[in-house]
């Protein structure tokens, strides 16, 4: 079996700035992932992001967040409530041959939601604002 | 034993609520109040949005806010259309008399199309590729419904 491997991580700090919405956390968390690992926008094959309509207070949470998330013209998809679902969605995708880097996402409204609990998820907590994991 | 009434009512409720368009979107609207068009280009690919971003999708890389804003004309092209027999804003599923025509138009001098009803024009008319204008509300208040919609040229 292929090996497959974190290679680059990120995580932006809690904000409460309202000039600073989520897709610009969005874009600073897997830009930082990418900037981590040394590796650029294009290399990017498939983007798997872990929002939740219900604790974000919105339906189709995951809405405009492909370009800053960095889905571009890249394969990209959605899991709901659990971060370490798509962990293993993107792990999933890697293994399956089809693509090379997977990039990882999670974010939330901390204020909605209980960041402080650790039952939910240590590996990519949607609780953490913004997670990025990248794989290869 | 306790009797439990329920009371079941039908109909529509109306739910008002506020949307923070953010700083890029906030600058359009302001201009679209006074029935100008603007953009902003990317500055690495040079990609013009209409309605302005902030981050360039294709090379992930931050459109400044306090630079790199464009004035655009009224005029574009028909990118794409459809035509629906029902009303499209308020209470969808109302049939209308005449279909509306609901056309992508790209801005000269941008690269990305803006949705909105193409006015006075039949469905035989309508042409891929055909030149359209703006046709703004006499009374503007800086959002989306300040473009009533396009006309032919």
């Amino acid at each position: 079996m292929e090996k497959v491997g974190i290679v680059g991580y990120n995580q932006v700090k809690l904000y409460s700035d309202a000039n600073y919405g989520r897709y610009e956390m969005i874009f600073e968390a897997v830009r930082g992932a990418l900037d981590s690992a040394g590796l650029k926008k294009k290399d990017i094959t498939t983007v798997v992001s872990a929002t939740n309509d219900y604790y974000d207070g919105r339906t189709i949470s995951n809405a405009l967040t492909v370009e800053p998330g960095g889905g571009y013209l890249a394969d990209e998809s959605k899991v709901e409530m659990d971060g370490a679902h798509a962990v293993l969605y993107g792990l999933m995708r890697i293994l399956s041959g089809n693509h090379k880097l997977a990039v990882v996402w999670g974010g939330s409204m901390a204020s909605s939601f209980p960041y402080h609990n650790p039952v939910v998820l240590k590996i990519c907590s949607t609780s953490l604002e913004t997670f990025f994991c990248l794989f290869r | 034993m306790n009797e439990k009434v329920i009371v079941a009512n039908k109909g529509l409720i109306r739910a008002d609520f506020n949307f923070w368009v953010g700083r890029y979107l906030d600058k359009f609207y302001d201009n679209l109040e006074n029935k100008k068009i603007v953009g902003n280009t990317c500055p690495k690919c040079g990609d013009v949005f209409v309605p302005p971003r902030k981050i360039c999708g294709k090379c992930n890389e931050v459109i400044p806010l306090e630079e790199n804003w464009v004035d655009l004309p009224e005029t574009g092209t028909l990118i794409n259309y459809t035509i629906t027999p029902y009303k499209i804003n308020d209470r969808a599923f109302r049939k209308v008399k005449k279909p509306q025509i609901i056309g992508m138009i790209q801005i000269d001098g941008s690269n990305t199309a803006l949705i909105y009803r193409l006015l006075n024009l039949e469905p035989d008319d309508i042409n891929l590729g055909m030149k359209l204008k703006v046709e703004w509300e006499e009374n503007t208040k800086g959002d989306p419904s300040d473009i009533k919609g396009f006309v032919k040229i």
